[in-house]
């Protein structure tokens, strides 16, 4: 009976450490399709930091993430927000690469759109502005279809992003243009001659990703967590199976060790789930949260 | 009080029954050292899985006329899953019964496993359903309009949790093995069932949603719950009276691979003699199948959310 709880103990740590394993291979692909490039390509998929210099959504937003939230309370003054969908929008504008070459980007349909907010930044523009918004909300959450909200994080003109899909250049119009001058000076000299300009359309797995942060960074840091999960799953997992096993069998220390393995196993099935929506990528990072008056 | 006695149907004692006999094998195996041997201990397992079964018909509608034996029931009833059987109202009657958590996924949908190798689907699912049911829960309740639920959540938990930790005190390694062990067994193959019932059907549809198991004698044992599009959609109608709603409504109206006769068939297609996850199989709706019969899913939960408040309140019994 005692190996048949090991063995049943074991294959589900393992089970639980491959489920992190599979968010982990798809973080790490994305991170690889998130080649950095010092400057665009031809056909070439990658990673590019840019400025927003026009958007065409509306207020100028070059296109923004959307979490639709419901709010519910029982009218204590606090209510709980949960996610009913998360969305990409991308309306299309251009931007200025480092060197001064202009980017341009057509709106991209919602299915090939990836938007990635800054997280703090969503945090706080979902905070309620003050304590009498609460309040009126209130009435509104008690109700069966509850208190529905839109939280929006815009990529707006100005802005630093970072940039990554399946570059090309656009056709010059006025070479001479291109030939005599680059960059910003060819831009303001020459706005409808498309000098040094590319276009940029989805290519990363179909889809075009627009970032308020460093994504590459952000992945490389949600891997490590990945890879520290496995790790200090499979090594808890075995320090209780060494306790348990630890002769002579069924006495104190044993009895100790088998304690700590019906703990750790009801406990990081919470803990793999937790690390699972932690690892989400910013567009689709649960917000949830709460307000009070 | 109309019917029987004690009970509100005279089949809720076939309930009674199964809840009684895994106690019984619990009971032999803690007590009586003779009795801890691998028959008793598979008996006991299945009897787990039959009192979730329990618990989750007990939860649409009580067993018992009183409802302070209601409340009674389910704390017995949290001790034998190990968890508290409170827990469905959320989990099981407002949110996977409608497919949906306020426009997110249901905390036991099939998506949140995705192995190809499907059996490890099937070991898997309820490491990440249960946490996801029980953090739904919470969050549910916080902002519940049932008055009495995190009290009664409490209790139960404080009874199930409270009398396996004193059997542990008593004797630790009989307690584990022969009392856990089939505690987690049955609560975690309940949170099974659900992809069982619903990985490659269509949830969005009125009549494909769910997989039924149509056999006589496992829909005995089961208490009728083979039939599970039916039970989903009329999530009022008494266990007792599924089959013959499910060959009135369900059948003219879903896709016929979603009626299996055997479940022990179907495990072993499914999981064993076909290692790769099958495609999504179930169409939509058929033109029948679109019909006014059913209220919107919006008004079902309501209805489910009254019926629940209803007989969780000791106040208005």
């Amino acid at each position: 009976m005692a190996a048949l709880a090991l063995a049943v103990f074991w294959i589900h740590v393992l089970l639980i450490a491959a489920a992190a394993g599979q968010d982990l291979r798809d973080l790490v692909r994305l991170r690889r399709l998130l080649r950095p490039l010092t400057s665009p390509r031809e056909g070439v998929v990658g990673l590019m930091r840019a400025t927003v210099v026009r958007g065409d959504g509306p207020a100028n937003t070059l296109a923004r993430n959307v979490v639709e939230q419901v709010g519910r309370g029982k009218g204590d003054g606090t209510l709980y927000f949960s996610d009913a969908a998360h969305r990409s929008e991308i309306h299309g504008g251009a931007l200025e690469l480092g060197d001064g070459a202009r980017v341009e980007l057509g709106a991209v349909a919602s299915d090939a759109a990836l938007v990635w907010p800054d997280l703090a930044t969503r945090a706080k523009v979902a905070a309620p502005s003050s304590s009498e918004q609460v309040t009126r909300a209130e009435p509104e959450a008690r109700r069966a279809k509850g208190f529905q909200r839109a939280v929006q994080v815009e990529l707006t003109t100005g802005q630093q992003v970072w940039i990554a899909g399946s570059w090309s250049s656009l056709p010059a119009v006025n070479q001479s243009t291109k030939a005599s001058a680059s960059g910003r000076e060819a831009l303001a000299r020459a706005e409808n001659t498309h000098a040094g300009s590319w276009r940029i359309e989805p290519g990363v797995a179909g889809q075009l990703l627009l970032s308020a942060i460093d994504p590459r960074r952000w992945l490389a840091r949600k891997c490590w967590l990945i890879v520290a999960f496995i790790l200090g799953a499979i090594a808890v997992a075995a320090a209780c199976t060494v306790a348990a096993l630890w002769p002579p069998l069924f006495d104190w220390v044993s009895m100790l060790g088998a304690g700590a393995a019906l703990g750790f196993f009801l406990g990081v099935q919470p803990v793999g789930v937790s690390l699972n929506e932690r690892v989400r990528t910013p567009d689709r990072a649960y917000l949830r949260g709460t307000w009070s008056t | 009080m109309p019917g029987t006695f004690l009970v509100r149907r005279r089949e809720e004692w076939r309930q009674i029954g199964i809840v009684a006999v895994y106690w019984g094998l619990l009971g032999a195996m803690f007590f009586v050292p003779a009795a801890r041997n691998v028959f008793v201990f598979a008996g006991a397992c299945y009897f787990s899985f039959l009192n979730s079964v329990v618990i989750h018909n007990h939860m649409h509608q009580g067993v018992f006329h009183s409802k302070r034996l209601n409340l009674l029931w389910r704390a017995i009833l949290s001790f034998g899953a190990l968890y508290p059987a409170s827990a469905n109202i959320p989990a099981h009657n407002l949110v996977h019964h409608h497919f949906d958590d306020d426009g997110d996924l249901d905390w036991a949908a099939p998506e949140h496993v995705r192995f190809r190798w499907n059996l490890l689907n099937l070991l898997h699912f309820p490491n990440v359903a249960g946490p996801r049911t029980f953090a739904g829960v919470q969050r549910w309740a916080a902002s519940s309009r049932h008055p009495t639920f995190v009290n009664q959540y409490r209790l139960e938990t404080a009874f199930a949790f409270g009398l396996t930790g004193l059997l542990f005190v008593i004797d630790f390694w009989t307690a584990l093995f022969f009392v856990v062990i089939p505690q987690l067994y049955g609560a975690r193959c309940i949170l099974r069932i659900n992809l069982i019932q619903h990985d490659g059907a269509v949830v969005d549809s009125e009549w494909n949603h769910s997989r039924n198991f149509v056999g006589r004698g496992f829909n005995w044992i089961m208490c009728n719950n083979g039939y599970h599009t039916i039970h989903h959609n009329r999530a009022g109608m008494h266990w007792s009276e599924l089959a013959p709603a499910h060959q009135r409504e369900v059948v003219p109206r879903m896709d016929p691979r979603l009626d299996e006769r055997s479940m022990v068939w179907y495990l072993l297609r499914t999981y064993l003699l076909h290692p790769l996850r099958p495609a999504i199989g179930a169409q939509a709706d058929a033109p029948a199948a679109q019909d006014d019969s059913l209220a919107p899913r919006e008004a079902r939960r309501a209805a489910a959310d009254d019926s629940a408040l209803a007989e969780s309140t000791l106040a208005v019994s």
